[in-house]
């Protein structure tokens, strides 16, 4: 390739100014950017119904979303919680995934490691993907209640990092 | 002038950069609440007792028929529960007894005669999902001749 | 604007409590079952032993306990034999354990159906039942089956 003096594009001080202000960007993007937010804000599962002979009925909320960024490498995202005194059962799994691949459902428990939540987010220029966050909350009748217990506080973290 | 040899090292110093970015993480918060949940079940909704002739004895004043075809199922998330047992009819004609059998949890409280008061059917069941078998005893006297009561028994789950 | 802000958390409160009802509702802490309880009218009769032996040749006695529960109102039971037989037998009641004190005696003597209890309705009762053969009997002759029956009066 050449340019319209006829000198080589790739030789050229133009070319090596254009490519290193791209790879400026990236890094000051990657630097400086949220990679992964959680969009929706706090989540509320109220389990009140239960049958006899059985246990309480479990509550879904999908009503939260994860917004992660793809990068040149493959990554993927992990989840934890803490939840000191953790009397009830809370569960969550990816899904309507854009980039990557839905772990399978995550059962939350305090001092849990990290967990695939979704894994092999491809390579991608700049473009951002999206996850539905899925909590199923459980609970049975031995398990208790809140008036009696106190709620079920979790500091849910979804870590986005190299895979 | 600035020369092809100097892009490589732009390229390490970029990817260095972009790689040193490190994992990121983003939290927020769940809540679970859970509410005082009971839940009581009865397998049917209706019992039909009749004292025929196979719950007479010749010579005995006292006719008895036994039914324990249903069963009581419950669940409680709260502790310090019992099953009370009552009957709509203060002044039943005839003397019904109920007494649970094999509950799956808790205590049964032994065979009581059902009036308008509630009794002790079931103890301690606090925080539980369990079953147990209804049995039923229809008492009457020859002197007290033919006819029927109809009840409407109620079971609770109350604070023990 | 004052108005409004002292009466918003009021309103807040009243339409928390009317949210919060149906889930304090929902659940179910009693349940019914109706039960109905029948007694029909009902009569049991017992007789023991119930072959008796009447001796002919000597005593020509034969002695049963006859036993009876009924809730049914202006009961009376009544005997007969079957088949009809040519002997003639006398029922004598003794040893009452009713208000019925009264003994009583019948004879059967043909295919009549002969009242033997009157006034046993709703109660138990029981007494000694003895038979005594009052007329000639061929001998070998089929056993007498005595028939007791609970019938209105």
């Amino acid at each position: 390739m050449r340019t319209t003096q006829g000198r080589p594009f790739f030789g050229s001080t133009l070319a090596a100014g254009v490519i290193g202000f791209f790879f400026f960007l990236l890094a000051v993007e990657a630097a400086s950017g949220q990679s992964i937010t959680i969009q929706g804000g706090n989540v509320t599962l109220s389990i009140t119904t239960g049958l006899a002979g059985s246990e309480p009925l479990p509550v879904m909320n999908t009503a939260t979303r994860l917004r992660y960024r793809r990068t040149l490498y493959t990554q993927k995202i992990t989840v934890q919680t803490s939840c000191p005194g953790q009397n009830f059962g809370l569960t969550v799994v990816a899904s309507n995934v854009t980039a990557g691949t839905a772990a399978p459902q995550v059962t939350l428990s305090n001092g849990m490691p990290p967990v695939d939540f979704i894994t092999n987010i491809p390579f991608g220029f700049f473009s951002n993907a999206t996850a539905t966050l899925n909590y199923t909350a459980t609970a049975t009748f031995s398990q208790g209640n809140s008036a009696e217990l106190g709620d079920d506080l979790h500091t849910v973290t979804y870590t986005i990092s190299a895979q | 002038m600035m020369r092809i040899p100097y892009l490589p090292t732009l390229l390490a110093v970029a990817a260095v950069a972009y790689s040193t970015a490190g994992a990121q993480s983003h939290n927020h918060t769940v809540r679970v609440s859970v509410a005082v949940i009971t839940a009581l079940k009865v397998s049917s909704g209706t019992v039909n007792l009749t004292i025929t002739g196979a719950g007479v004895i010749a010579g005995q004043d006292l006719m008895t028929v036994v039914d324990q075809s249903t069963s009581l199922l419950w669940g409680t998330n709260s502790s310090g529960k019992k099953v009370t047992v009552q009957s709509n009819l203060a002044s039943p004609k005839y003397t019904l007894k109920v007494e649970a059998l094999g509950p799956t949890q808790g205590t049964a409280a032994g065979q009581v005669v059902l009036s308008s008061v509630a009794r002790d059917f079931l103890l301690n069941i606090g925080r539980s999902s369990g079953t147990c078998s209804i049995r039923y005893v229809g008492e009457a006297l020859a002197s007290q001749g033919a006819g029927s009561d109809a009840h409407t028994i109620t079971f609770t789950i109350a604070n023990q | 604007m004052k108005t409004r802000i002292t009466i918003m958390p009021r309103l807040c409160a009243i339409l928390l409590w009317f949210l919060t009802i149906p889930a304090v509702h929902a659940q179910q802490s009693a349940i019914h079952q109706r039960l109905l309880l029948h007694v029909a009218e009902l009569n049991a009769l017992s007789v023991s032993p119930t072959v008796p032996a009447v001796e002919m040749q000597s005593a020509r006695e034969a002695i049963s306990r006859l036993v009876w529960t009924s809730n049914g109102n202006e009961k009376k039971i009544t005997v007969a034999q079957r088949p009809p037989h040519t002997a003639g037998i006398r029922i004598t009641l003794r040893d009452m354990d009713h208000r019925i004190a009264a003994t009583q005696s019948v004879e059967l003597t043909g295919p009549a159906t002969i009242d033997l209890l009157y006034g046993l309705e709703r109660s138990a009762g029981s007494c000694v039942v003895e038979f005594t053969v009052i007329s000639p009997q061929v001998a070998d002759s089929p056993p007498v089956q005595i028939i007791y029956t609970v019938t209105n009066s």
